[in-house]
């Protein structure tokens, strides 16, 4: 067997095994050690018309990521970045190529750090804020987060289990993750005005993020799993309701990228086909 | 008049009675400024200080040690000289310790930035850049600017006479790297890229230096925190 059949068919060993086990695994681990981290979007403002984003890495111009018209209650899944610092700007959604975007703040990206990069506020004091995501909790407890994004309730409250977790929370903030423990009952949001509840399973070594929306009923809640135990990995957006997993996204999930790098691998092994990097899709700016 | 070129509209002056009435004649708005009688404990509620000689005896040493311990900008000598200060809203030691994190995130940001083959740097630039002297907000713009079209930096610079080492610099010069036409039509760009910016982005001024260059320039005193987020 010659050297290049040899490697062809260790690629191809290598790609179907990890193609049928544990592919988030692999992900986290391959992520983690090329320096990557995860980012994800909100558009959180109520009466803001929908947005494209885009990502600017400052090391590589050829790395722009553009997240493409991201409507309010929207809460894209994680897409893993290179670590490094970004600018992050908007346009109005669809906007011609030739606008030029609006600088609106900046992330900095670790390895295997995880970010929520949301719009906030109404759209005449417009922000985006970046938080910083939780993926691990203490032993055998639930990590809870809320975002208010409400604009008809100026002030929202929210209990879990009959417990209060957050209290006071004003429009357009994020408060900090509460620990609670793990249970299935009712989490339940509550304004000047208004009020609405959920029974919801929170299981332990979870990490969620509660968002408050308007809704064209009323208020509304929407629950985003954020890490599911794995204290490494995000768990992208798994969406209770309104908004979530909306098929929005321009890119899948992160552990897709890998099965189809697996499929590439296995092909190229099995048919002698010679990989060469490809550029990276980049959009007009 | 340096005041009311270089420092940002929104700011809050805080000055002794005099300085406060030539800032006026300046052009600076009543509302912008924050008078200093004998009676005032502290500059606090302000942005920056104009440390007049009146303004110096009154607070002592603690104008520099507690409420304003960055100098953005020096005028005159001894007796006469007169400092613009950068308030510290959370004391002196939360400042200095704000300050030594962004030049931290300068430092690294700067360093990709050298990194991006989309922009070429003079050696004095890549200097302030590798030190972490610039601006965040130039960082930040850009990182952006590299997207849109390659960008030659020519120089960065700041219209502060006197200021602190560890203040950044907020000004930079860009040239464009073609010729003809397609230089102009580089600068234009530019220009257009910064005019589409709002606070903290908008620069303080942007436009041509002649016809083979754009100036940009931020406003003082520069945030801190801008990078690096969260």
């Amino acid at each position: 067997m010659n050297i290049q059949r040899f490697i062809r068919r260790a690629i191809l060993l290598m790609a179907v095994p990890a193609l049928l086990l544990g592919i988030p695994k692999v992900a986290s681990a391959a992520t983690a050690s090329a320096g990557t981290g995860w980012v994800r979007l909100a558009h959180l403002s109520p009466n803001t018309p929908a947005v494209d984003v885009y990502l600017y890495s400052f090391g590589d111009a050829s790395a722009e990521q553009v997240l493409h018209h991201v409507g309010y209650g929207v809460v894209s899944p994680y897409e893993a970045l290179a670590a490094g610092e970004y600018t992050v700007a908007m346009r109005a959604a669809g906007a011609a190529a030739t606008t030029k975007p609006v600088l609106s703040a900046s992330l900095n990206v670790a390895p295997g750090g995880a970010y929520t990069v949301a719009g906030l506020g109404p759209e005449t004091g417009l922000r985006l804020q970046v938080t910083s995501d939780q993926l691990a909790t203490p032993p055998g407890k639930v990590l809870v987060r809320v975002i208010q994004a409400s604009l008809q309730q100026h002030e929202v409250s929210v209990t879990w289990n009959g417990q209060p977790t957050v209290t006071n929370l004003p429009f357009g903030s994020v408060s900090s993750y509460q620990v609670a423990s793990p249970a299935t009952a009712t989490l339940r949001v509550a304004g000047e005005s208004e009020s609405a509840d959920s029974t919801i399973t929170l299981a332990a070594g979870t990490v969620h993020t509660i968002v408050v929306l308007d809704g064209p009923k009323g208020l509304m809640l929407d629950n985003f799993l954020d890490a599911a135990g794995s204290g490494d990995m995000p768990a992208g957006a798994a969406a209770t309701g309104y908004g979530g997993t909306a098929p929005w996204m321009p890119s899948p999930m992160p552990w897709l990228y890998l099965i189809g790098t697996g499929l590439l691998l296995a092909v190229a092994g099995g048919l002698g086909i010679r990989l060469r990097p490809r550029p990276r899709g980049r959009h007009a700016a | 008049m340096w005041i009311a070129r270089q420092v940002a509209g929104s700011a809050i002056v805080a000055c002794d009675p005099a300085m406060c009435a030539a800032l006026q004649a300046d052009g600076l708005p009543a509302t912008r400024l924050l008078v200093l009688g004998t009676a005032a404990a502290d500059p606090l509620g302000s942005d920056v200080v104009v440390a007049t000689s009146a303004v110096r005896n009154q607070f002592g040493t603690r104008l520099q040690s507690v409420y304003a311990p960055a100098v953005i900008a020096s005028f005159g000598t001894r007796a006469g000289r007169i400092d613009v200060r950068a308030i510290a809203p959370d004391g002196t030691a939360a400042y200095q310790a704000a300050l030594a994190a962004d030049r931290r995130s300068r430092i690294s940001a700067g360093g990709q930035l050298l990194r991006n083959p989309r922009i070429i740097a003079s050696a004095a630039a890549r200097q302030a850049l590798s030190a972490g002297d610039v601006d965040s907000r130039l960082l930040l713009m850009l990182a952006a600017l590299a997207v849109q079209q390659r960008v030659r930096i020519t120089a960065f610079g700041d219209p502060s006479p006197g200021a602190s080492h560890d203040v950044p610099l907020r000004g930079v010069q860009l040239a464009p790297l073609g010729s003809g036409a397609a230089a102009g039509a580089s600068l234009r760009s530019v220009l257009s890229f910064i005019d589409a910016q709002r606070q903290p982005f908008q620069p303080l001024r942007a436009g041509l230096a002649g016809s083979s260059a754009v100036t940009i320039e931020y406003a003082a005193p520069s945030p801190l925190g801008l990078l690096g987020g969260p």
